[in-house]
């Protein structure tokens, strides 16, 4: 009998004595794809619209057998039934008796692995394509079949293989290492979780140990979503599988694969029932185990008591716990706790050692400073502006990754001072010599020649080096970057303008484009040109929205013409420049266009305003555990007043500084918090809380609660 | 000829088979005698191609075992603890061992199992271990391979059975020479059967001879000799051992049974007779004289 037509009958023996698996997934996809399909079709409310109607169905038939993140559920079960098949179809490797059976036949190891390997993915590839099928068919029913819904069918069902095959490929990789059930799914949770694991464990080591660390990329995710069968999975889900991933892909398999066939040629048939396969693979693989395993347990205990000897003390008990385990798993045998003493003793030195070494920052991390010779380029982020979008497709995202990395600065001997001007202070902080008062957060970005990035994080008061934040912040390019609405296109800018003024609604800008025009180009020159020493004298008294086309498209795909109203919503607050009482030119070309600026601060439709003061009543210094002090306010009850008269609603609103501005920097009077009443146009009263700038009280005001 | 030249396996710190010499030549009946852990499971199993020898080789005719289809096709393993497949039934194995085993004999298969009145669609999972046992003979015998290992096969067989087996045995080793090795810790189970013996001890092989050979030149005697004489007064006996029970002698002795007999006459004993050696008896007299004592290795 050749060897091709003794695969294939070994194949279909294979796949019958694995019919379950094929019922058990044809049942799943069945009810998750087109049940689901045909349920979500007669739930479509039939009184609308029959376009409506057949869009709706459109749109569920691509969700159904497309490939996304719409409709993780399929992949799910795939990723499950790869997990369970990968160890299933190799399991006789665990099993003496199997062994026995099987390699006394004679066929060729290679042709028992790819009879295997094989079957695993021919029974859910066939299952999965009959579910497509009977999607389609419902697609049909519902008269909704067209060739380009096939032709994503047919692109999807590849797309969830690749996936599948992958995870299955490591799944089986990890059996081959293994002897039992159980270590093939620790193996497998090991190949899916332990670098991700070991990431998050260098994050936390790094987050405890410096206080200057800044985590970008974040190592968990990063090494999930590139190292991990699953991650992997994830990432060609959310950001679609383009040629070059789904070569990735294969690399991955073949590589997988390949190496799993020189495993299970070389395993022993007496490896059946040991827990793992191979001994020189199963003593790193408990190093690799042991030493992170001991490093979490430092961190746990350090953490839980601030103290360095808690931390050595949960170093080795989780050296000897993890080893004593594992030892334990690997022989099934209680006895053997402590074999192999000298590994367990050089993995406690190990984990000690990595301890104490970040522990007294044995590398000066905190104290790095790149000569300015050795910069390529350079950025950096003053977290002060924390409310600019920009990402619309997701707006909670952190812009300070966005600037670090597109906000390159030209100034590095300014970026440099502020860097060692926040070194001195961490080393203050060190010795408990600072205080959080006025801390800033400032992010720094090195671009070494040679092209390794380095970051630093600083608590740090600027003020010693405001002058150098400041050339800084007022370079042209570095505010494009910061602020991207000034610099869009000036007639799309213009075409989108509106303003807001603190309290009241926002309105298009009138008037005509070359109006508008101005309007933009006064606001792209004084918003390059703010400072932060200037934010800190003065707060905005209205904003001005700029946004693109595209930007504004994807914020509202619904309504590409949306009132201004819409503006208002949440998803546009990164949009809404500030406007400066200083910015005078965008003030006056407002103007011109018809538009009165910083009304709420004359108090034309304030009609009360509460003023609530709480008395400091005592100032406590506090030491907290890292040794760093603080200052902790303790307050009495508030005492509130009302004011109504226009005059007095006139004084108090020219100091009023309200909450929503979009400048943290401003100095204010924290002991008065100001809750402010305005009737708008319509009658409709609506309330602004804020407080007063710095120094700014009314006398009458002061007078008035030192009664 | 299967041929184990220097096998050596070890599991961990233990030696299994110890530096092991042996030929099977094809057409006896082979014999694997030892105690448990005496490495005769472990020696078949390398013998089949499951195991890698550590040291030696293992071939077939000049052919090596390991990873070589070819000279596996030729035989057919009977584990002592076999596998079936979960839910699997007679006919599912058949069906099985007929894509892997060309000359597997299907028409021959559904008589047997008549025969021995297993049903085909029946789970086996359901079988006794004496049914699961015969079943796995049945393959074995009608898989059509030169080489049937058998590992303590005949343990789960009731007497009746292991006679119809042995019978089977017998009959394909005249029609088609099939060599059946049988390894078992139980003298006399083999006793009938086989033609060499091999003992293994401890990972080692102690002995491996023809057993016609070892009964041609050694025989028991009982006899009465004349008033007077004693056992160490038959000089010309070549006397392995010798026990008495009041007159009664009973002597083990080297040598050709007819040379033995005139010897005998010549020296006009009341009465003597020869009797059949068990294989047990053969063992331990050929042990002893290898300075070991068999009773305590052997059941």
């Amino acid at each position: 009998m050749t060897s091709n037509r003794l695969f294939f009958k070994l194949l279909w023996e294979e796949i019958k004595r694995k019919a379950w698996a094929a019922a058990l997934a044809g049942l799943t996809l069945f009810f998750v794809m087109p049940v689901a399909f045909a349920m979500q079709i007669s739930n479509i409310n039939d009184q609308q619209p029959l376009d409506k109607i057949m869009e709706a169905r459109v749109k569920m038939a691509e969700t159904i057998v497309g490939f996304g993140t719409s409709y993780p559920l399929v992949m799910i079960i795939l990723a499950v039934g790869a997990v369970i098949l990968g160890i299933a179809e190799f399991s006789y490797l665990q099993s003496r008796k199997q062994v026995d059976f099987y390699h006394s036949l004679p066929v060729k190891r290679q042709m028992w692995f790819g009879v295997n390997f094989t079957s695993g993915i021919l029974i859910p590839s066939l299952v999965y394509l009959v579910a497509v099928g009977a999607s389609l068919a419902v697609a049909a029913a519902g008269k909704v079949l067209s060739p380009n819904l096939i032709i994503l069918g047919a692109k999807s069902w590849l797309c969830h293989m690749v996936c599948y095959v992958m995870i299955y490929s490591f799944t089986v990789l990890a059996v081959m290492f293994t002897g039992t059930r159980i270590a093939a799914v620790l193996g497998t949770a090991v190949f899916s979780l332990f670098f991700p694991a070991v990431g998050a464990l260098i994050e936390a080591l790094c987050s405890q140990s410096f206080h200057t660390y800044y985590s970008t990329p974040n190592l968990f995710n990063t090494l999930f979503l590139k190292l991990t069968p699953g991650g992997c999975v994830i990432r060609a889900m959310s950001e679609g599988m383009r040629a070059g991933r789904i070569l990735g892909f294969v690399l991955g398999i073949f590589g997988a694969l390949a190496v799993s066939l020189f495993l299970y040629q070389k395993r022993p048939s007496e490896a059946a029932g040991k827990t793992m396969a191979f001994w020189l693979p199963s003593q790193v693989i408990k190093i690799m185990l042991v030493i992170p395993f001991g490093l979490a347990s430092a961190l746990f205990f350090q953490a839980m008591n601030d103290s360095l000897g808690w931390g050595v003390f949960g170093a080795v008990a989780g050296v000897v716990i993890s080893h004593c385990i594992i030892e334990v798993i690997y022989h099934s045998d209680f006895k053997r706790l402590f074999c192999h003493e000298k590994a367990m003793a050089a993995c406690m030195a190990v984990v000690l050692a990595v301890l104490l070494s970040f522990h007294f920052d044995v590398l000066h991390y905190d104290a790095y400073l790149p000569g300015e010779g050795d910069i390529q380029q350079a950025s950096i982020d003053f977290d002060m502006d924390y409310w600019v979008t920009y990402n619309p497709k997701n707006i909670y995202e952190s812009g300070r990754d966005y600037l670090l990395e597109n906000g390159e600065i030209s100034d590095i001997p300014a970026l440099l001072e502020i860097a060692g001007e926040g070194i001195r202070q961490t080393e203050l902080l060190e010795k408990g010599e600072w205080s959080y008062d006025n801390m800033d957060y400032v992010t720094v970005c090195y671009t070494l020649k040679g092209g390794r990035k380095v970051y630093r994080a600083y608590r740090m008061d600027l003020e010693p080096v405001i002058e150098a934040a400041d050339r800084i912040y007022t370079d042209p390019a570095y505010k494009a970057v910061l602020y991207p609405g000034i610099a869009l296109d000036e007639q799309e800018a213009a075409k989108n303008l509106a303003y807001q003024d603190n309290g009241l609604a926002m309105e298009r800008v009138p008037g005509t484009e070359a109006q508008r025009i101005a309007v933009y180009r006064a606001y792209q020159e004084e918003a390059a040109a703010l400072s932060l020493s200037q934010r800190k004298e003065e707060a905005p008294i209205g904003s001005l929205l700029l946004i693109s086309d595209e930007d504004k498209h994807i914020l509202d795909p619904e309504n590409p013409d949306i009132p201004v109203r819409y503006y208002e919503h949440y998803r546009y607050s990164g949009y809404k420049y500030p406007v400066y009482p200083s910015f005078t030119k965008t003030i006056e070309a407002l103007k011109a266009c018809g538009v009165e600026t910083g009304r709420i601060l004359t108090g034309e439709n304030v009609t009360e305003v509460k003023v609530a003061y709480s008395q400091q009543i005592e100032h406590g210094v506090h030491v907290d555990s890292a040794g760093v002090t603080y200052s902790q306010v303790y307050t009495a009850d508030p005492v509130i007043k009302i004011y109504d008269d226009p005059d007095q609603i006139r004084s108090l609103m020219e100091g009023f500084v309200s909450y929503e501005t979009n400048n943290s920097l401003v100095l204010q009077e924290p002991e008065y918090d100001l809750t402010v009443t305005l009737k708008e146009e319509n009658g409709e009263e609506m309330e602004l809380n804020g407080t007063f700038l710095k120094d700014r009280v009314p006398d009458f005001v002061i007078q008035d609660f030192e009664k | 000829m299967i041929r184990a030249e220097n096998v050596t396996k070890r599991f961990e710190d233990i030696v299994a088979v110890d530096h092991i010499t042996a030929e099977i030549k094809e057409g006896n009946v082979f014999g694997l005698i030892g105690t448990n852990g005496s490495g005769k499971s472990t020696f078949l199993r390398m013998v089949s191609g499951i195991l890698k020898p550590d040291e030696g080789s293992i071939t077939i005719d000049g052919e090596g075992v390991w990873e070589n289809p070819s000279v596996k096709s030729r035989f057919f393993y009977i584990s002592d603890d076999q596998y079936f497949f979960s839910n699997g039934t007679p006919e599912e194995l058949k069906l099985f061992y007929a894509c892997i085993y060309p000359g597997f004999d299907q028409k021959r298969f559904y008589h047997l199992l008549g025969s021995f009145g297993l049903k085909k669609d029946r789970k086996i999972s359901a079988f006794s271990k004496g049914m699961k046992k015969q079943l796995s003979v049945i393959c074995g015998l009608c898989a059509g391979t030169d080489y049937l290992f058998c590992d303590e096969t005949f343990d789960g067989l009731d007497p009746v059975m292991r006679q119809t087996v042995k019978s089977l045995f017998a009959n394909d080793m005249a029609e088609r020479n099939l060599t059946p090795i049988i390894a078992s810790h139980n003298l006399r189970e083999l006793e009938d059967i086989c033609d060499h013996v091999g003992l293994l001890h401890r990972g080692g092989i102690l002995l491996s001879k023809d057993l016609d050979e070892m009964k041609l030149n050694l025989h028991k005697i009982q006899c009465v000799l004349k008033p007077g004489m004693k056992a160490e007064d038959l000089k010309a006996l070549d006397i392995v051992k010798t026990e008495q029970s009041g007159s009664i002698y009973t002597l083990t002795v080297r040598g050709e049974e007819k040379e033995i007999t005139n010897w005998m006459e010549s020296y006009d004993p009341l009465f003597f007779e020869m009797i059949p050696l068990s294989l047990e008896e053969i063992f331990i007299s050929e042990t002893e004289v290898a300075g070991y004592d068999i009773k305590s290795l052997i059941l």
